[in-house]
């Protein structure tokens, strides 16, 4: 009993919660991290536009938002197992279920 | 009454029926939606059907659903409001919002779906419930749930109804109703909300109504319909806004030479008594004038001004003072049937950014109060770090994230909601960027800028009709977030109440029918709530919000990643953390004078109480007994 196998979903769940915790950090740092540094109190007369929004804006908010796109792709794509979800109570047809049944400890 | 008062100013009425006609059509499709739902359901097992429509959304439904329940009336009033007060800082107080699919949907959704589906639960207390086999943590749950969502639901209560009056606000039939009811209900304290009144009786019928009868899966599909109207409505605004402007570049430009207004009062006087009250419209320009009668200011008013018969003066109104040279140069005053003077104007400069040009393309943002401008560097953190976790921990998505049909659905819809996000969050920061140059003054009563903006639009491209569809994306969103939380707070009446503790034996006509009565009264309740609204709504939202992810995030984390975890471990994170919060808001009070968050170290109180949460759950859990070994094997091992 006590040999028994962790679920496999669980595995996969826990290591893409880890890929997504990391990928947070990184964006965490780029944004913010590069905001901070390029985007407070600019002076308006040397204030440089990027695709006709303000420069920090563009390195700082607007690509890492592309990127985050990209990362989510991949993730969504790739990264993140194809797991059985189905519930482990046998299909019976779906009739009203009693309250009676349900407390069962597993 | 109403007949002897004479206009000082002639609205322009830019909207008209045709914005009511695609309204109502929106609505009638939703109804229609939810008819075609309640079909569906008829044909299915009750409890999971209604709650959880049977757990088999596809992407389209999940994803769709996902978003447009996240994205609440804040999304499409306040924030827009928040771009047009502090300008482009807005894109970096948002940019959480880039990863907010990938950390909501992968963090805890595959897991959180399949021990959900192990407990056979349908509820987010009942997770908690099943997993450590204990009535305390799920009673415990429900009142945490119960209770800061009903501050939630009052709060888009309001905001509906406020959207519905501004929409409805230059419509025929809507504004001889409005005169009607006044008329009919006399005057006195009646009189001035009568058309926010009937704005919130129609947008709570139609809610009540439509989530009563068609349950969880009329609440997927009309998000579907509705998540649609966002995003067209956001890109028609993008599409006719860069056309107005020329292009981005050159309204950046423009929002750069942009000073920060200066908010204050005035009162209003006319040289002569007149016989009739006079009465000057809310978002009257005024021209301020030197004695030769040339222009040399501008001021907005903020609120109604009336000058009652046999008076030349007002009482005191609030208005915003446009300082930017070009502005006043460019704004053409309105024309008044009689003319008016500003007297006794008083105004503030902003506490941050006053007199300077640029602060609305440049972090912090002006601020009208805060010295340390919108958005301080810390704060940036703050919100980074809120928007990301704060959603992943609040329980209306944990509820979806539990009705998804398989794995395959949850990777496309990381896909989906990323995009659907990106197309939302960023070009909403380009459109209300935008709108401080065509709509100048509007700081006193910025939550009305999104259907304001969408009217001025339209109406500017020659096409009104469109407003109604615009006008709808905000509405929609409401919408969206509303009938998903009245429909769990019925679930927690229903599921973890009623048939937890009074009737465990209840049969399918009983809990059908406690249901329905559930979720009509707790609309019904809302409503009620929504026709006073506290002064500090938008702050109780903030803490409602906060308090829930906070309740909720790390002890649900810890139920599915950690085995070690326990009952104990739930109650001490949730009652810990949340009593941090509270003490921090209570703190702000004491400090600052008013409940607000109190940003210790510089950082969110939401920051602080998820800590101490995840710091009382893990200690809670370790002084206390283990869970049970089988409970463990059910829920971590293999079959």
């Amino acid at each position: 009993m006590a040999s028994k196998k962790l679920d496999p979903v669980y595995l996969h769940a826990r290591r893409e919660t880890v890929f997504v915790i990391v990928t947070w950090c990184v964006f965490c740092l780029w944004v913010v991290g590069y905001s901070v540094m390029n985007g407070y109190d600019l002076d308006p007369a040397e204030l440089k536009t990027v695709m006709g929004m303000p420069a920090w804006i563009f390195w700082g908010v607007a690509l890492p938002w592309l990127m985050a796109n990209v990362v989510a792709i991949y993730f969504g794509m790739k990264f993140m197992a194809d797991d059985p979800l189905e519930d482990p109570p046998a299909e019976q047809p779906a009739e009203t279920k009693t309250a009676e049944e349900e407390p069962k400890n597993g | 009454m109403g007949e002897d008062v004479i206009q000082a100013v002639s609205r322009s009425g830019v909207s008209s029926n045709a914005a009511l006609i695609s309204f109502t059509i929106y609505l009638v499709v939703v109804f229609v939606l939810a008819w075609l739902a309640g079909k569906v359901m008829a044909k299915r097992e009750f409890v999971n059907e209604y709650f959880l429509g049977s757990r088999n959304l596809g992407t389209w439904a999940f994803a769709l659903t996902f978003a447009a329940t996240a994205a609440s009336g804040g999304s499409f009033m306040g924030f827009p409001g928040l771009i047009y007060t502090h300008g482009w800082v807005l894109a970096l107080w948002i940019a959480s919002y880039m990863i907010v699919p990938i950390v909501s949907l992968a963090l805890l959704a595959k897991r959180l779906n399949q021990v959900a589906r192990k407990a056979d639960a349908v509820t987010v207390p009942e997770i908690l419930r099943r997993r450590f086999d204990s009535p305390h943590v799920g009673t415990i749950a429900t009142c945490f749930l119960l209770l800061f969502l009903f501050c939630y639901l009052v709060a888009q209560f309001i905001a509906g109804s406020e959207i519905l009056t501004v929409l409805f606000r230059d419509v025929d039939v809507f504004q001889r109703t409005v005169s009607w009811a006044s008329d009919a209900l006399g005057s006195g304290w009646w009189n001035p909300k009568t058309d926010y009144t009937i704005c919130l009786a129609f947008f709570a019928v139609a809610v009540i109504v439509y989530t009563t009868y068609g349950g969880f899966r009329a609440v997927v599909w009309t998000d579907v319909m509705q998540g649609i109207v966002m995003v067209l409505g956001v890109l028609i605004m993008l599409a006719l806004v860069l056309h107005q402007t020329g292009g981005l570049g050159k309204a950046t430009q423009e929002v750069v030479k942009l000073m920060p207004p200066e908010k204050g009062t005035a009162v209003l006087t006319i040289s002569a008594p007149m016989t009739n009250d006079l009465e000057i419209a809310d978002g009257a320009m005024l021209a301020l004038r030197d004695d030769e009668g040339k222009k040399i200011g501008i001021v907005r008013t903020g609120d109604l001004a009336k000058i009652p018969a046999g008076e030349i003066k007002s009482h005191e109104v609030g208005v915003v003072r446009i300082i930017t040279p070009e502005e006043i140069e460019r704004i053409v005053p309105d024309k008044l049937n009689v003319p008016i003077t500003v007297t006794e104007l008083e105004t503030k400069p902003y506490a941050s950014g006053a007199g300077k040009r640029g602060v609305y393309a440049s972090a912090p943002g002006p601020h009208a109060d805060k010295n340390v401008g919108f958005l301080a560097a810390g704060m940036s953190f703050s919100f980074f770090v809120f928007w990301a976790f704060g959603g992943a921990g609040q329980p209306s998505s944990m509820v979806r994230q539990m009705a998804f049909k398989d794995s395959r659905t949850l990777k496309k819809s990381i896909v989906t909601v990323s995009i659907y996000y990106s197309l939302i969050y960023f070009t909403l920061v380009v459109i209300f960027v935008c709108a401080r140059i065509y709509l100048p003054g509007r700081e006193l009563s910025s939550n009305r800028i999104m259907p304001e903006f969408a009217t001025f639009l339209t109406a500017a491209a020659e096409v009104p009709w469109l407003a109604g569809l615009v006008v709808a994306a905000p509405f929609a969103a409401v919408m969206s977030s509303v009938d998903s939380f009245l429909l769990m707070f019925s679930s927690g009446i229903v599921r973890d109440v009623y048939q937890e503790h009074i009737n465990p034996q209840a049969n399918e006509k009983q809990i059908r029918l406690l249901t329905y009565t559930a979720t009509a009264v707790v609309g019904i309740a809302a409503t009620i709530a929504a026709l006073n609204p506290p002064e500090f709504l938008q702050t109780l939202i903030v803490f409602s919000t906060s308090g829930l992810a906070v309740g909720f995030l790390v002890p649900m984390a810890l139920t599915i990643y950690w085995p070690r975890m326990n009952a104990t471990g739930v109650i001490a994170g949730m009652s810990g953390g949340c009593l941090v919060l509270l003490a921090l808001y209570i703190t702000n009070f004491k400090v600052n004078g008013k409940f607000g968050s109190y940003q210790l170290l510089g950082f969110d109180s939401f920051i602080w109480g998820v800590v101490a949460s995840a710091v009382f759950a893990v200690v809670g859990a370790l002084i206390s007994t283990p869970p049970r070994k089988d409970l463990v094997e059910r829920f971590f091992h293999e079959k």
